[in-house]
């Protein structure tokens, strides 16, 4: 019996001390809190500015008018406030406007046709809260693999010295070659270099920044960079002090009444 | 004489097995009375094992109580007990399970008295096997030759055990088995797959050279260690002195698969899969010295891939692949003429598949008390590999869009060798000994398809896509791993009285080798053919280089060792109670590793990159006991408690010596940054000059190069896995002889697996709309990361927070008339804070699904997780008509499903990890921000929310959550339930007094699915990554959630992938002589 006692009394030892080892290694850890979901419960709110502008001729070389197009934005269609809402429409030329647009990261942004709806270009951008942005529907419609949506972004504040205006030039006819701004009024000084039809930089420079220039009355030309010989001109231009301008060559070069070579200016305030 | 089924007690004499649980022998104890009780000492007790005539002695001691180990397993043995003055007693016909101990209590008549021999006939009672504590399973010989197998694979007859789910027991990762044959460690240490040789399809071992398997999930015998999941114990036949042989052939192909799913017909591509093996044994010395050996080939072939080059201007469709053969001969004429390199054949090649095992065995009776074995198991496997994806756009296979060239290939072959010494002694009646030694060697390494000349990888796109691949496979160069271990094992016994003291050592020496340098020669990738034949600069440029001195390759070297002491004494306190206790103590070590010190990791954290953690000793007390209640073996109380120790897959500390940020560098440039780079063919492409930079080989510096690095490390204070466990089980025998058992296991993690990101910079703020914990964008220092020098860094820790429980339920009856039935039923829980199931360390830390901070940890249900496991099993044998038998066998398994967590595709939480955040189950449109998938998607917001509404109403486990967070493992997939058959039929001629045997044997796995293709459909989850972030709304790190929804109209889908859902056969032949 006393044998007994000991061999149990030794294993019983040695279990307690083991398992004693054992747990002592155990820390007392928890489980993370990560907190209760925080949801929003009202939708998100409109808060960006997007310029929209059709900038697309039509067809190239054709005697029939330009598309009117319809605005998509994330697949919803941009409309009027009445009851029921009328879908907004954007004739090529017409005047462009700020509307407010739901930005996202990646927002799709995708011009229709409104006779019958088809697309006629889309893409995606990110646009950022509270920011300002031109979208242009450019190409004609007869372009291999479609026609394209372009956008450039415009801060708008601070606002310039007084009397400075802010300026930028885009090129978005289809088929006229590398061009270049002069301005003639006085003597004549390149205002904007030369860029390719949809060439929105080169190099360092970024054809979407303005370009500060006293404000006043301008006489402009704008040149073929290849040997300076005039295509357009633009006389009694003006830009007014606080103003940002963004001025857009659109049209094509021998195109028919309404899509003939031109310019066009936006005025973003 | 006359044979008497088990009613022993009429003579004294019962019989009742016990497991003592040794890994590769079985025992026999008990004691020797007279007719009146009084114990005698000094009886002679003789077993012999009738087939080879090893002769096992004993005498009973001073109270009569005799032990014989070390014995063979199997029989049949024949037992018998003499003394001066009183008639022999014979015991025949005994069979010994693996690790059985059976007790065999005699009681000696006079001389006068006559009493006849004693057959035993009843099998070895598997359950009743009175030291059986923890909960085991046993499979022998005969249920190795019958039960249904395809793969001829040990997994499928471990899956006999209720608590199993697949390879993994108990809810815990099959990585943390052990799995020994013949008592040499043979799971793949390493951890890269679950067996030597995994990786190119081969089992370890031909099912031809095993006896028997043992699976254990909580033996509290300490001579049983390096697992915290279940100890796998199998051993090999030996030759007897019968010759014995037989040849044998298997097929498979795609005509013996099944290929409807439910009514849909989905064909399987063409392969064909044929082993071809014999195994002979018997004796070289009558009673003293035998062999046996086995040898097999399995060869799998598929045929050639299935597309080609386009001619002409033929259209692109079925096996017409969009890449031209006017491309392909432009490609390969440029390879061959400018760099001498023959890329190989562009379409036509096949895969194969070929692995050849022999295993030998000798057994040698060197006198009655020392017998000694000897043993080797050979095996050569390789496999052909399509290449890696990586990196890839579109995909680079054989396909309608790229057509690689075979180069692009690589085998993966496997070699491995295993040696085992085992002798086993008997000193007296006092004393036994086992000494195991062994040897095993694994060689892993990779063959590029066209020699070994190291040459870039070339990827040639079109249109934004890959169209054409040449060159040496991406992640093989200096892919190898070689692994040499050895162990020594020895358990010394002494047998005193009532008790079994075993004192003992199990040592395990692990040398590895590891080489991975992806990307090593270069990986070259161009937006067209034209940009490769005229030298342009390609669209990106990959590269790792080493870091080390003369461009050494990086390999990976480290040894470890793993010493183990114990004592335990086995106590049999009265006729129906034993108890075993016993301690092990275990100490492992990594002690040499050739990782260099990162010196600017030391200073950022603290931790020294070539030091790996101290030796530590871990203690594992164990205590089991076993009562048998009754005291007939009808009704047994077992269970124990008890520490066990295991050995974490040794990759996970490797990772800390092959990622150490300073042997290797890795360059990436992609469109402009490339702009410089011209294809090169020499070797090192990139190499460190003198003064640290990265320079060609004209010393041309490398443009932009950036010096990040990724780093693993091991806690210093890390502990190899260990568990506590306990148990708690009764068995029952009914009337009828049916056996009923019921058992309870607990276990709980001491030390389990963590991973921690050191460079994760802590969250900033909580996101909008979402409340879950976010990270800085920002790249810069102070941002996300803590040490803008390093990437990820991931350390190896311990935490306890884990613990598995499992109830089980069985019952089992065997008719004399050659039926064996038996069912159960396993309810399983697992939960851990991380299923860390990745051999490489990053891989583990972020497939942990999380919300908010992947550093912080929530208890969940695990991975290993099997909530419900019914089982059933039905075999039965006939021999009829003189020459005729027939065996059939069925296994059923009902279970529940697999678990899956909803995430989100993207980074959420901006932590660098796509795909680890869940997802918040929202209620209204209001809550979630949903925008187009693309821009061919016209859905409005509204139309995407509809359907998303529609998704989360109709899913069992997100309807039921809205409001709240998914949690991780939250959903399970459905119960899938499958039928496995075989059929073995025998025709049987005698010629000469031996039997010849021809077999035919049929199995099919998945038999449901032959009947009906409605069964044995397994369904998994159509899409767990549900939403697509697509970041924020305000751009900031915290702002408003964007997300895409891609409509899914069920949660589920069929699993229509080969052989799963639908049955596979195999058809066999085999000759067996005697």
């Amino acid at each position: 019996m006393k044998n007994i006692f000991n061999t149990m009394k030794t294993s019983r030892l040695f279990l307690l001390a083991g398992l004693f080892v054992a747990f002592s290694a155990c820390e007392q850890e928890e489980d993370y809190l990560t907190g209760d979901p925080r949801p929003s419960v009202s939708p998100y709110a409109v808060n960006s500015n997007v310029m929209i502008v059709n900038a697309s001729p039509g067809a190239k070389l054709s005697a029939a008018a330009a598309p009117v197009a319809n605005l998509q934005v994330n697949n919803v269609l941009v409309t009027n406030t009445a009851t029921p809402p009328v879908a907004l429409d954007f004739a090529y030329l017409s005047a462009p406007t700020y509307r407010g647009v739901v930005a996202t990261p990646q927002t799709q942004i995708r011009f229709v046709n409104k006779e019958g709806g088809a697309s006629l270009g889309s893409a995606s951008f990110s646009i950022a809260q509270n920011s300002n942005s031109t979208v242009f529907l450019i190409d004609s419609t007869t372009r291999v693999g479609g026609q394209r949506v372009v956008r450039v972004t415009e801060t708008l504040t601070p606002a310039p010295p007084t009397g400075k205006a802010r300026v930028r030039f885009l090129h978005f006819s289809p088929n006229a070659p590398e061009v270049q701004v002069v301005n003639v009024t006085g003597a004549p000084t390149t205002l904007f270099p030369a860029r390719r039809y949809n060439e929105l930089s080169r190099g360092s420079a970024n054809f979407a920044n303005f370009t500060e220039i006293d404000a006043g009355t301008f006489n402009l030309e704008v040149r073929l960079a290849s040997n300076n010989t005039p295509v357009l001109t633009l006389n009694g231009v003006n830009f007014a002090s606080g103003k940002f301008y963004t001025v857009y060559a659109r049209g094509l070069v021998g195109g028919a009444a309404g899509q003939e070579l031109g310019a066009s200016i936006i005025l973003h305030n | 004489m006359r044979k008497i089924l088990l009613i022993a007690a009429a003579f004294g004499l019962t019989i009742s097995g016990l497991w003592a649980q040794g890994v590769t022998t079985s025992s026999m104890s008990g004691f020797v009375t007279d007719k009146n009780g009084e114990s005698l000492p000094g009886a002679n007790v003789v077993a012999v094992h009738l087939p080879t005539g090893t002769k096992y002695g004993s005498s009973t001691r001073g109270d009569g109580n005799f032990n014989i180990a070390n014995m063979r397993s199997g029989g049949p043995y024949e037992v018998t007990v003499t003394f001066v003055g009183y008639t022999e007693q014979k015991v025949s016909g005994i069979q010994l399970g693996l690790g059985q101990n059976l007790s065999l209590k005699f009681q000696l008549e006079d001389e006068a008295t006559q009493i006849g021999e004693v057959v035993v006939t009843a099998a070895k009672d598997q359950v009743f096997n009175a030291e059986k504590t923890g909960a085991a399973t046993n499979i022998g010989l005969s249920q190795i030759q019958r039960l249904p197998t395809l793969n001829r694979s040990l997994n499928d007859f471990t899956r006999l055990t209720p608590q199993s789910n697949g390879s993994s027991f108990g809810g815990r990762d099959n990585r943390f088995n052990n799995l020994t044959i013949d008592g040499a460690v043979n799971n793949d240490v390493f951890g890269l797959t679950g067996t030597p040789g995994g990786q190119t399809n081969t089992q370890p071992i031909s099912l031809d050279a095993v006896q028997e398997i043992q699976v254990n999930l909580a033996p509290y015998d300490v001579r049983q260690g390096s697992f915290t999941g279940a100890g796998i114990n199998a051993i090999t036949r030996s030759g007897t002195n019968e010759f014995s042989a037989s040849a044998y052939f298997f097929t498979r192909n795609e005509s013996l698969a099944g290929e409807e799913v439910r009514g849909v017909k989905v064909p399987n591509s063409d392969f064909s899969q044929n082993t071809y093996g014999f195994r002979a044994g018997g004796s070289i010395i009558k009673d003293k010295l035998f062999y046996f050996v086995n040898a097999e080939r399995e060869v799998r072939t598929a045929p050639p891939v299935a597309f080609r080059a386009r001619v002409g201007t033929e259209p692109v469709q079925g096996v017409v692949s969009r890449v031209t053969e006017a491309d392909i001969n432009t490609f390969r004429d440029h390879l061959i003429n400018e760099y001498s390199f023959d890329p190989g054949p562009h379409q036509g090649y096949a895969f194969d598949q070929q692995n050849d095992k022999v295993f030998a065995r000798l057994d040698y009776n060197i006198n009655d008390n020392h017998r000694l074995t000897v043993r080797h198991n050979w095996v050569k496997a390789f496999r052909d590999i399509p290449p890696s994806q990586s990196g890839a756009q579109g995909g680079r296979q054989n396909s309608n869009t790229s057509l690689p060239f075979q180069s692009a290939n690589y085998s993966q072959n496997n070699q491995t060798n295993s040696t085992v010494i085992e002798l086993n002694s008997t000193f007296g009646n006092k004393y036994s000994n086992n000494l195991i030694l062994t040897r095993t060697t694994v060689r892993d390494f990779r063959d590029a398809q066209t020699g070994t000349r190291p040459f870039p990888f070339i990827d040639i796109e079109s249109g934004g896509t890959t169209y054409m691949s040449a060159g040496f496979e991406l992640f093989s160069p200096n892919n190898r791993l070689d692994q040499d271990l050895y162990q020594l094992t020895n358990n010394f016994s002494i047998y005193s009285g009532k008790h079994v003291y075993t004192i003992g050592t199990h040592n395990e020496f692990y040398k590895f080798v590891n080489g991975f340098t992806p990307r090593f020669y270069g990986n070259y990738i161009y937006n067209s053919l034209s940009d490769f034949i005229n030298d342009n600069a390609p669209r990106e440029y990959q590269l790792t280089f080493s870091k080390l001195p003369n461009q050494a390759i990086p390999f990976a070297e480290f040894s470890a060792f793993q010493l183990g002491f114990y004592a335990q004494d086995e106590w049999q306190i009265n006729s129906k109670f034993k108890l075993t206790s016993g301690i092990r103590i275990d100490i492992p070590r990594v002690y040499k590793n050739n990782a260099p010190l990162n010196q600017a990791f030391l200073e950022s954290f603290g931790l020294r990159t070539n030091e790996m953690p101290d030796a530590k000793v871990l203690f594992s007390p164990r205590v089991g006991f076993n009562w048998d209640v009754t005291g007939d073996a009808k009704t047994q109380v077992r269970g124990g408690v008890g520490v066990f120790t295991g050995r974490p897959p040794f990759v996970w500390l490797s990772n800390q010596v092959g990622n150490n940020g300073i042997s290797t560098g890795s360059l990436l440039l992609r469109d402009a940054a490339a702009s410089a780079i011209r294809f090169n063919p020499n070797q090192p492409q990139f190499a460190l000059n003198t003064e640290g930079q990265l320079v060609d080989t004209n010393g041309v510096p490398v443009p932009g190069v950036a010096s990040t690095a990724n780093i693993a490390v091991v806690s210093p204070d890390f502990k190899f896995p260990q568990l506590f466990r306990a148990n708690l089980a009764v068995d029952k025998k009914l009337a009828g002889d049916v056996v009923v058992s019921l058992e309870a296991i607990y276990s709980k993690d001491i030390n389990a697996i963590i991973y921690r990101d050191l460079n994760l910079n802590t969250p900033i703020g909580r996101r909008d709309g979402d409340g879950r914990e976010v990270f800085s964008t920002s790249q810069a220092a102070g941002g996300r990361l803590v040490d803008t020098r390093f990437t990820d860094v991931s350390l190896l820790d311990n935490t306890s927070r884990a613990y598995q429980y499992s109830l089980t339920g069985q019952i089992m009856k065997s008719f004399p008339m050659g039926l064996d039935l038996m069912a159960a039923y396993n309810y399983g829980t697992a939960r851990d804070v991380t299923s860390a199931s990745s051999s490489i360390a990053r891989s583990s830390f972020t497939a942990n699904s999380v919300v908010g901070n992947p550093n912080q940890f929530v208890l969940g249900i695990s991975d290993n997780q099997l909530q419900h496991r019914i089982i059933g099993s039905a075999s039965y044998f006939k021999k009829y008509a003189k020459f005729f038998g027939t065996s059939i066998s069925l296994f059923y398994t009902v279970r529940s499903g697999n678990y899956f967590s909803y995430t989100y595709a993207g980074d959420f939480n901006n932590d660098g990890i796509n795909g680890n955040d869940l997802i918040y189950i929202p209620r209204t449109q209001n809550e979630v921000i949903l925008v187009p998938s693309n821009a061919s998607d016209t859905r409005t917001p509204a139309q995407i929310w509809t359907e998303l509404n529609n998704y989360i109403n109709n899913d069992e486990y997100l309807s039921g959550r809205k409001g709240q967070f998914a949690e991780r493992n939250g959903a399970v997939t459905p119960w899938s339930s499958r039928l496995d058959l075989s059929i073995r039929q025998d025709f049987y001629i005698e010629v000469n007094g031996k039997v010849n045997t021809l077999q035919l044997s049929f199995d099919v796995f998945n038999f449901g699915n032959m009947l009906n293709s409605d069964w044995g459909i397994v369904q998994v989850i159509n899409r767990s990554q549900l939403l697509n972030f697509r970041g924020s709304a305000d751009g900031t790190a915290t702002g408003r959630p964007v997300l895409s929804f891609d409509n899914l109209n069920s949660t589920f889908r069929d699993n229509i992938d080969p052989f799963v859902s639908k049955w596979e056969a195999q058809l066999g032949i085999r000759y067996i002589f005697n």
